[in-house]
């Protein structure tokens, strides 16, 4: 399998096990929301993992002379980044199947703080998902044109 | 041709942004998707069955049997004798004898045959022993019994699309924005020599 194929199955996953996150009480309630949002933050860590490249080209040239699209690029990179990092940490700390207490993190602690954060950061997410898969677009057009 | 494209794009644009903005504000989409897949599957999802209703406390228990007043005893030497007429007088009455009637009357003294002596002739008395205390009233009503059953346990589909199917718009509504405004600035860009550098 080709890295590209690798790649573009892998961004598909992400954004449908991101979708099915949405729905906290999708499959089997908790016990798959705790364990899917884990799971898709190790695949975003991947994913980051097998753009690596272009994250250390663009972060030399950054300050530099880049297109204002790649800028854009990385600012809604970092941005998801730091949502998904956000996200994870939050819905660790409002945790009820999964013990974080290994982290001083104790279960079932249902702060508000936490939850709202946890909520508006992944409708967040929706937008700047959106939006970064909207300036991919040609890149995923290329995919399907490939593969005929 | 180029018509044709153009107006199949502003359908799908206004059936997206239409979708994204009522299913975002209603969060209906999501449960017409799952109505019909589960119509189109023949999977109902019907709910539980309700809980059983609240059922009363149990009744308090019945009051004490009511003794009736004693009646007065058996009434011994009815008859006077007929020279010994002196205070006759009627038997003790019967001790805590349940009885169903109360008040007995009066033994009556013995028949004055001696005609000599017949004074102080005094029946028994009556024992009007009160019966026993009425029972406590009725037990009160009992709490209220558990609530009904949950809503019947669905498909997990059911629950998942409601709010999957909302969120896919909105996406798909920002993608969609971003590749609109995209291709706007290419082809403002186009304009100048980049394009054809870009192209090449």
């Amino acid at each position: 399998m080709k890295k590209v194929h690798f790649k573009f199955g892998h961004n598909i996953f992400i954004l449908v096990i991101f979708l099915i996150l949405m729905d906290p009480k999708a499959y089997l309630g908790d016990w798959f929301h705790e364990w899917a949002g884990l799971l898709i933050g190790l695949f975003f860590i991947l994913h980051k993992i097998l753009n690596w490249n272009w994250i250390k080209e663009t972060s030399k040239r950054l300050f530099g002379k880049v297109p204002g699209r790649v800028r854009l690029n990385y600012i809604l990179d970092v941005l998801l980044l730091l949502s998904f990092i956000f996200i994870i940490w939050s819905g660790m700390e409002i945790s009820e199947t999964i013990d974080f207490s290994w982290l001083g993190i104790e279960r079932g602690q249902k702060s508000m703080i936490w939850k709202s954060l946890h909520g508006s950061l992944s409708a967040l997410v929706i937008i700047i998902l959106g939006i970064h898969m909207g300036l991919h677009w040609d890149w995923v057009m290329a995919r399907f044109k490939r593969s005929k | 041709m180029k018509i044709t494209k153009i107006i199949l794009y502003w359908i799908m644009v206004a059936a997206i942004v239409t979708g994204a903005v009522y299913s975002y504000q209603k969060v209906q989409f999501g449960r017409k998707i799952a109505m019909l897949y589960q119509l189109a599957t023949g999977n109902t999802a019907m709910g539980g069955p309700g809980g059983a209703p609240p059922r009363g406390g149990q009744m308090g228990m019945p009051g004490g049997q009511q003794q009736g007043m004693v009646p007065g005893g058996t009434q011994i030497d009815t008859q006077g004798q007929s020279q010994q007429g002196w205070n006759m007088q009627g038997g003790q009455p019967a001790i805590s004898s349940e009885g169903a009637q109360g008040q007995v009357p009066s033994g009556e003294g013995g028949i004055q045959d001696a005609l000599q002596m017949g004074q102080n002739m005094q029946g028994s008395r009556p024992d009007f022993q009160q019966g026993g205390r009425q029972g406590g009233p009725p037990g009160g009503r009992g709490a209220g019994g558990p609530g009904g059953g949950g809503p019947g346990g669905g498909k997990w589909y059911k629950i998942s699309l409601r709010n999957v199917g909302p969120y896919t718009c909105l996406l798909a509504f920002f993608v969609l924005i971003t590749c609109i405004i995209d291709k706007g600035i290419k082809k403002i860009s186009c304009k100048k020599s980049a394009c054809v550098n870009n192209a090449a």
